[in-house]
């Protein structure tokens, strides 16, 4: 593989989690237009942990996930009262807030007779960890691979879960889940802290793939992005945003015809499919239907036997 | 204090053009209940397509004036269309989704018109400035103020003095019960949308010929900054639509001066963030319904 | 049991409940009845924390829970129903069922974390025993949106069984259905339901009031203007008042 490809797929890769974490809150029922912020503060938390404190990059990862996390739950729970559109829109203005406090925030120390660190608007440059070890980019795709299978398999372990039909009961009627004995305020704060952690590890990925993150990058149109594939792909299965992503970069991106285009035909597609498909491709009944075509062949397939 | 005081008008000044920008918010989300959230983009892709006109024919002033405002309202009766009325009726959730997608397709559509980075807006007269004792005014800010407390003024006749305005109200309280005393809904919130995109048209232009240039942000900034006016000012209000923009005006104006020019647009959104945790309706908005009082009338 | 007392609820210039008292003892069948209006349903989410009174107090189990959050009341053992069929609906039966326990797991978030049961083992078990009383075992695996109405009020009721709740509220548990499926719901509370259990049931149709409750109350326009056995309560000349318009026999 050259190095654009392997840079696509890393691109991917890293881009999927976002749209997990968009897609854990769509589920509890709570449009986001906020994870870029996560994401940005996992770049930034994880970068500084390796670039500033020369620390190995798992503690960087799990510093990042850990800032992410615990921030959304804290936004969360100011935001529980919020619903609909208003809790939406204070997700954009923190994320908004998050991305200005960023080109704002100046704190570099002096490594081996550099700085290093957050420069304001210049970003934060430096994150070299994955050449100063002599890693190639193949090496970090299959990290940010093997990542991104571990919190997919959580996710569908947490889906076949009690706690992920909380989650579902969450979005579907937050009344009855409160009268069938359930906090819903504790699980909310839950899925909001732990959409944060995803979206955080993808940030601390992303910096340490690139070297060096800018706050621009965790602009509107990241949000904008991260919510389609949720949307797009279906909330019946964690699968949805990798269907998302898949239309987006995986096939807009590489048809020459369209590349130019690609936003005004990805926009385009994603209000078609709203119309057409408020849940997604895969909503929840879509995967029902499909489970029981599985099962009653599985059935079949045993009784041949 | 001199400082304090030049630096309020300055930010009433400001805020002028961030209440015409929130004017066009109020109109539909008064009438719907939802959030357009691409009509910055709209204005802006309508003005692309005056500036167009502009740079390859340098028609005249008023020709970019209209072409403007005209596109504006085609791309609102667009965006209309597609994200508001062939989403389902009660689902205004995927509608403020939907124009959220929209926003990056119009965007990017304004900007193969054209690529360049900044280009030049007509202005309708040059840049003036006048004083008042020992305060400088800006003469198109002023006279934006005065433009939007004209709209203000007009679009309260309409409401209230109009039976299309009546119309409008009625949809607003209770679309069923409109519906069976013979308004007909899909042409009322299709009004809505033409009349939010001519105030937010001229709005554009009026912003625009002021700052003499534009940019590819313009969408984004228009948006947010009317956004958070509607917001602040109180949501469906328009009188609040003013007061949000002008206060939004005034702390942007202070934050800039005491702080910085870098906590200008952090002062907006902070200010946003804190009104819609302690007080979400908004200064002179309807009281809103929180989660609790949702799950109340659904019982 | 449930004890009320002076219970008081206005919204803003209606008082739907004015200066409610009312016991429940265990084993009762309470029925209430009352014409629309009359504050049934309103008594009801008070008593699970929908909302809070505006006055007086409600105890469970000599518990005063006046004002408590709707999830801890309902942990404390009471389950309801609901009048306009609250159902997670693109849920199976299955799940909808099992989703009612998850408010009563134990250790907590850890608890929360077991898969799904297959068919057959541990709270797998209790769920389809639960589905076979009320006759839906056969629909398990059905979306609940795709099941016909009286199918929906019988899954309303095997979500209240499978938590084996203490206190079984049910808002008009036979809304909207034809007298036979009518019978069937009433002879589905008075022999799975029923017994063992203590019930508050809101109800219009008599057929199902008749066969089912020990006991009435009658509210009126936010209060309660007649409590006893079923047929002294129904000759009551204020109750035939209020409730027919002061003629006619009670329909069956």
């Amino acid at each position: 593989m050259d190095d654009y490809v392997i840079t696509v797929l890393s691109n991917i890769g890293m881009i999927s989690f976002i749209g997990l974490s968009a897609y854990l809150l769509l589920v509890t029922g709570e449009i986001s237009f906020g994870q870029q912020a996560y994401f940005g503060l996992g770049a930034y938390a994880a970068g500084a942990v390796t670039a500033m404190f020369l620390l190995p990059i798992w503690v960087g990862i799990l510093v990042g996930a850990c800032v992410a996390g615990g921030i959304a739950m804290v936004v969360g729970a100011l935001t529980l009262r919020l619903s609909g559109l208003y809790f939406s829109i204070s997700t954009l203005a923190f994320a908004e807030m998050v991305r200005l406090i960023l080109l704002i925030v100046h704190v570099q120390v002096e490594v081996e007779g550099e700085m290093v660190g957050p420069a304001g608007a210049e970003g934060f440059h430096g994150i070299r960890w994955m050449f100063e070890r002599d890693l190639s980019l193949a090496h970090f795709m299959l990290l940010i691979y093997g990542l991104l299978a571990l919190v997919l398999i959580v996710l569908l372990l947490v889906e076949r879960s009690r706690l992920g039909s909380v989650f579902r009961m969450l979005g579907s009627d937050d009344l009855l889940a409160e009268m069938q004995g359930l906090d819903t305020v504790r699980y909310r704060i839950l899925a909001a802290g732990v959409a944060g952690v995803i979206s955080g590890i993808g940030g601390a990925l992303y910096a340490h793939f690139t070297t060096y993150v800018e706050p621009q990058f965790f602009n509107v149109m990241l949000g904008v992005h991260a919510l389609a594939y949720g949307l797009i792909g279906g909330l019946g299965t964690a699968f949805g945003p990798f269907i998302g992503v898949a239309i987006d970069i995986g096939f807009l991106e590489s048809v020459r015809f369209i590349q130019g285009y690609r936003m005004i035909v990805f926009g385009g597609l994603a209000a078609v499919l709203l119309i057409f498909m408020p849940r997604g491709i895969l909503d929840e009944e879509r995967v029902h239907r499909l489970k029981t075509l599985f099962r009653r062949r599985n059935h079949a397939g045993a009784q041949r036997r | 204090m001199i400082d304090f005081i030049q630096n309020t008008v300055d930010g009433v000044m400001f805020g002028s053009s961030y209440a015409l920008l929130a004017i066009g918010f109020t109109i539909v989300f008064g009438v719907m209940r939802r959030l357009n959230l691409a009509f910055g983009a709209s204005i802006m892709l309508g003005a692309y397509m005056g500036t167009w006109l502009h740079v390859h024919y340098q028609v005249h002033v008023l020709v970019v004036a209209v072409t403007t405002v005209a596109c504006t309202v085609l791309v609102g009766i667009y965006v209309e269309r597609l994200c508001f009325h062939a989403v389902r009726r009660d689902a205004a959730l995927a509608s403020m989704v939907s124009s959220f997608v929209i926003w990056m397709q119009l965007e990017e559509a304004a900007i193969h018109l054209l690529p360049e980075r900044t280009y030049a807006f007509p202005g309708l007269f040059a840049a003036g400035s006048y004083e008042a004792g020992p305060f400088l005014f800006r003469t198109e800010q002023t006279a934006m103020l005065l433009l939007a407390a004209v709209m203000v003024g007009a679009l309260h006749l309409l409401l209230h003095r109009t039976r299309f305005g009546l119309a409008l109200r009625a949809t607003s309280e209770n679309p069923l019960a409109a519906a069976y005393m013979g308004i007909h809904r899909t042409w009322t919130v299709l009004c809505a949308f033409v009349l939010m995109s001519l105030a937010g048209g001229v709005a554009g232009f009026a912003i625009l010929a002021t700052d003499q240039q534009i940019t590819p942000f313009f969408g984004l900034w228009a948006t947010f900054k009317g956004l958070i006016a509607m917001m602040l000012g109180g949501m469906g209000s328009l009188p609040g639509a003013i007061l949000g923009g002008l206060l939004l005006g005034v702390v942007e104006a202070h934050a800039l001066w005491y702080l910085g020019a870098e906590y200008r647009d952090l002062s907006a959104f902070l200010l946003l963030f804190a009104m819609l945790v302690s007080r979400p309706g908004g200064l002179l908005g309807q009281r809103i319904l929180s989660r609790e009082e949702l799950a109340f009338r659904r019982v | 049991m449930l004890a009320l007392s002076g219970v008081e609820k206005r919204f803003g210039a209606l008082a739907a409940l004015d200066g409610i008292d009312l016991a429940v003892e265990i084993g009762d069948v309470l029925g209430i009845v009352g014409p629309n209006g009359s504050g049934k349903t309103t008594l009801l989410n008070i008593v699970t924390g929908v909302y809070p009174p505006t006055a007086g107090r409600v105890a469970f189990q000599d518990t005063d829970i006046t004002g408590w959050a709707g999830h801890r009341i309902a942990r404390l053992g009471i389950a309801r129903t609901f009048q306009n069929i609250r159902l997670f609906p693109t849920m199976t039966v299955f799940d909808n069922v099992w989703a009612a326990q998850h408010g009563r797991v134990s250790g907590g978030l850890f608890g929360l974390l077991r898969s799904r049961p297959a068919a057959g083992c541990g709270d797998a078990r209790r769920v389809d025993e639960v589905l076979e009383q009320v006759g839906l075992l056969g629909d398990r695996e059905v979306l609940a949106k795709h099941l016909p109405l009286p199918a929906r009020r019988r899954l309303e009721i095997a979500r209240t069984l499978a938590v084996d709740a203490r206190l079984l509220l049910l808002d008009e548990p036979a809304g909207g259905m034809t007298p036979a499926e009518t019978a069937d719901m009433a002879r589905l509370i008075h022999e799975v339901v029923a017994p063992g259990r203590t019930c508050v049931v809101i109800e219009h149709k008599m057929a199902l009031i008749a066969g089912v409750c020990s006991r009435l109350c009658v509210l009126d326009f936010g209060r309660k203007i007649a409590e006893g056995p079923p047929d002294r309560v129904l000759a009551d000349p204020r109750v035939r008042q209020a409730y027919l318009g002061g003629e006619g026999e009670p329909d069956a």
